[in-house]
């Protein structure tokens, strides 16, 4: 890891000396960026394309600003998706409140979802992720598709660790609830 | 629900979760050279940017007044200027093209990717570069298509093939993550089943009504007979199935075991534009005649039809009996039959109508009770009076269902296509009766057809004009079996469907003021009523509608058939008339008819 972050120290310092040294940063990140976007805006291909596109692009133009202080470069980047993923949610319709969602769900929703067999449960999961509200599939995006720990979600958000389990398993329950519904 | 379940359950939901998070997402390969160009473009403006505020910052005059930095060197102002036209075109043209650099680029091509959630399914394409349906590969698939429209078929074993329409714009991807349906067994889609029966051939078989049939003659290189076997020719939308004795050119085809499912077959795979080919034999238990079997299909899942059809073949030994051949040969050509009798006895005509016709078959100088041979196309009046059934017996290879009428001492054989066989027994003339019925051929098998109906579990024979289906109108407008010779309907409901609703539509038939009239009739094995409603109007009787029923309308009247109760209606029937007690001879023949379709009803054999 340290020798990874190494690295990254040395590209973006190279980078920062010459612009024309951005590429490999683009390589090293373009598909982790495009997973994170596609989980984000509920598995759309086209718009998890523009998002990546338009994140580059403002990357390079903002990189100057970009400070290296261990954070690490996707980080960053994942900072510019995510606002413009909340863009692209302002200009969709609206997806499910957070406040609509019940903190609990009761226990006939777990026996339903205790019925389910493995595949029909992922099936159900993947066509219920674009109704989850933003900030829920966010985690569940960090968490699962990164595999970052709570500890590096709550630095990524601002957050603290015992803040972001908690949000993260009140999601899980919110999840239970929208497969019953 | 105890805290350890709900544990056990919220990880299972994060285990799917997971799983449902890190399906691989692949990066379209057209998006991501693209992108690459764009990024370039970026970094190239962004370079050009720096470049050009570096120049600004070096050369920035010191203590000079604007006026002088106007005077400065001609080389300086080049160098400047020059910078700022690249940086301006090129620039502009990269932040012209931030979002929409594909439109720069102008593609022609763009990227199709199908994936099925099971693997390994063939898809086909049309249109674009493909003026044929045309397999393009199997899932998991990534293909860079010319931009255009296209249809997409996907087709995997055991499932239903996933057609679509789409189109694929330049520079950009269609992408299918389809999760395709299981089949159904394509046996329980087919409800209507149609048994044949050639006994002069001694073959018989049932299958798919759906499916075409054709039965073909071939002539033997011998003289003497003029037509030697017949092959029968059964054809449908994915399957075909041939019955013969010819030489066909698969019989020149090595044949080898292949397996579908846990099944064994033997044949060969690939034949035209068959994907299977199967072949069989069957013969009869003596030996003396044999069938081959042949079954194409392009499906594998086909062969559940192919099996429940094989089952039911039988090939039967053709008997000829040497003792009878100085018998005296007799032919029905219009109702069709043959048998064969000794030279001392005689056939008498008994009496003849346009749908009945009566035999007596007795010896020359014997006043004994005849053997009795009775073509009924109407309903056959006599036969409610043999109550007892006794079994079911084979007459020269012919299935024929044998009642009992104690009161008589009579025998009935029920023969299809409407024609019965009368006997009392005789010590003294009882083997030359059944001799002669060994001799007793059907030649008019296509008069009568036979179709089963496996869910409701039924058969039923019609005159084979008439055809039978599943259908939705009528008093009840609900599911039933249709009956119809596309003038006349005979509708069958199922009880269950309709006994919810049986005592309003009892009440609205008593409301219509209508005359009744009710007979005996046999259905099966048991004695029903045929309830005639009759309506007055301008001094003539109309048949609204016959119900067949058990004895009265007005409580649980269903008519039983194996383990199943249905109501039999037909309604709007045969011209009005002045006295329903004396109908025409047309009419009274129509009704006859019906009772004979309807009395045909008994449970589908296995």
């Amino acid at each position: 890891m340290a020798k990874r972050q190494d690295d990254e120290k040395q590209l973006i310092d190279s980078a920062k000396k010459d612009i024309a040294n951005f590429k490999p940063l683009y390589e090293r990140y373009v598909k982790v960026l495009f997973r994170y976007c596609y989980y984000r805006v509920g598995r759309n291909k086209e718009q998890a394309e523009d998002i990546v596109s338009e994140t580059f692009v403002r990357a390079i133009d903002n990189f100057k600003k970009f400070k290296y202080k261990n954070k690490p470069f996707i980080v960053w980047l994942y900072t510019i998706a995510h606002n413009l993923v909340i863009d692209y949610y302002r200009e969709k319709s609206p997806s499910i409140s957070l406040d609509s969602l019940p903190f609990e769900v009761k226990d006939e929703t777990d026996e339903i979802v205790d019925k389910l067999s493995k595949e029909e449960l992922k099936e159900q999961i993947q066509d219920k992720t674009s109704d989850l509200p933003g900030e829920i599939n966010h985690l569940f995006t960090l968490k699962h598709t990164e595999g970052l720990t709570f500890a590096e979600i709550g630095k990524l958000i601002g957050k603290t660790e015992g803040a972001v389990k908690m949000q993260y398993y009140r999601g899980l329950e919110q999840l239970k609830y929208l497969l019953n519904s | 629900m105890n805290a350890k379940k709900h544990d056990k359950i919220n990880a299972k939901v994060e285990k799917a979760l997971h799983d449902s998070y890190r399906a691989d997402v692949a990066m379209d390969k057209t998006f991501k050279k693209n992108l690459d160009k764009l990024i370039d473009n970026s970094i190239q403006a962004q370079k050009l940017q720096d470049q050009a505020v570096a120049l600004k910052q070096t050369k920035k005059p010191r203590n000079k007044g604007y006026f002088s930095l106007l005077f400065r060197s001609f080389k300086l102002q080049g160098a400047f200027l020059g910078s700022f036209l690249v940086l301006l075109i090129f620039g502009g043209i990269a932040f012209a093209s931030v979002p929409q650099l594909r439109e720069i680029i102008k593609p022609t091509s763009g990227t199709l990717t199908v994936q099925t959630q099971v693997e390994g399914a063939e898809v086909f394409l049309e249109g674009g570069d493909y003026s044929t349906q045309t397999s393009i590969g199997i899932t998991p698939l990534e293909k860079k298509l010319k931009a255009g429209q296209f249809t997409m078929v996907i087709r995997l074993d055991s499932y239903e093939d996933y057609k679509t329409n789409f189109t694929l714009e330049a520079g950009k991807s269609a992408n299918f993550d389809i999760a395709l349906k299981k089949e159904d067994q394509v046996i329980e889609r087919i409800t209507e089943w149609k048994t044949y029966k050639d006994v002069q051939e001694g073959i018989e078989f049932t299958y798919p009504l759906s499916w075409e049939f054709k039965k073909q003659d071939y002539h033997s290189t011998s003289e003497d007979d003029s037509i030697a076997y017949s092959s029968y020719f059964l054809t449908g939308n994915k399957s075909e199935l041939l019955i013969y004795k010819h030489h066909s050119v698969i019989d020149d085809f090595e044949s080898e075991e292949f397996s579908i499912d846990e099944n064994t077959y033997l044949g060969f795979r690939d034949y035209k534009e068959w994907s299977y080919v199967s072949k069989d034999t069957i013969t009869s238990e003596q030996g003396t005649n044999s069938y081959k079997i042949a079954f194409f299909t392009k499906k594998k899942n086909e062969f559940e039809i192919y099996d429940f059809i094989l089952e039911g073949i039988k090939v039967y030994d053709v008997q000829k009996d040497d003792t009878q051949e100085n018998w005296t040969q007799f032919k029905q050509v219009e109702f069709g039959f043959t048998l064969k009798y000794p030279q001392d006895w005689i056939i008498v005509e008994e009496e003849k109508t346009d749908y009945y016709v009566e035999y007596e078959v007795k010896p020359f100088d014997n006043d004994t009770e005849p053997l009795r041979i009775i073509y009924a196309e109407g309903y056959f009046e006599e036969y409610t009076s043999f109550t007892t059934l006794k079994d079911t017996v084979t007459i020269n290879g012919i299935d024929a269902t044998h009642f009992y009428d104690e009161e008589t001492d009579r025998h009935l054989y029920v023969l299809p296509c409407r024609l019965f066989i009368v006997y009392s027994y005789n010590e003294e003339l009882d083997d030359t009766f059944s001799s002669i019925l060994n001799t007793f051929t059907i030649t008019k098998e296509d008069i009568w057809q036979t179709v089963s109906d496996y869910t409701w579990g039924f058969e039923i024979s019609t005159p084979s004009d008439w055809t039978y289906e599943m259908k939705v109108d009528g008093d009840f407008e609900i599911e039933h079996g249709s009956v119809t010779n596309g003038t006349e309907i005979i509708r069958i409901y199922n009880w269950d469907d309709v006994q919810d609703t049986w005592d309003s539509y009892h009440e609205s038939l008593l409301i219509s003021e209508a005359t009744n009239r009710v007979r005996e009739v046999r259905i099966g094995e048991s004695i029903y009523a045929r309830y005639e409603e009759w309506s007055f109007e301008n001094n003539n009787y109309f048949l609204e509608r016959i119900i067949y029923i058990k004895d009265t309308l007005e409580t649980d009247p269903y008519i039983s058939i194996g383990e199943k109760n249905f109501v039999i209606i037909i309604e709007n029937t045969i011209e009005p008339v002045i006295n329903p007690e004396s109908l025409p001879e047309s009419s009274e023949q129509t009704l006859l008819l019906f009772d004979a379709i309807v009395s045909s009803l008994k449970p589908a054999s296995d």
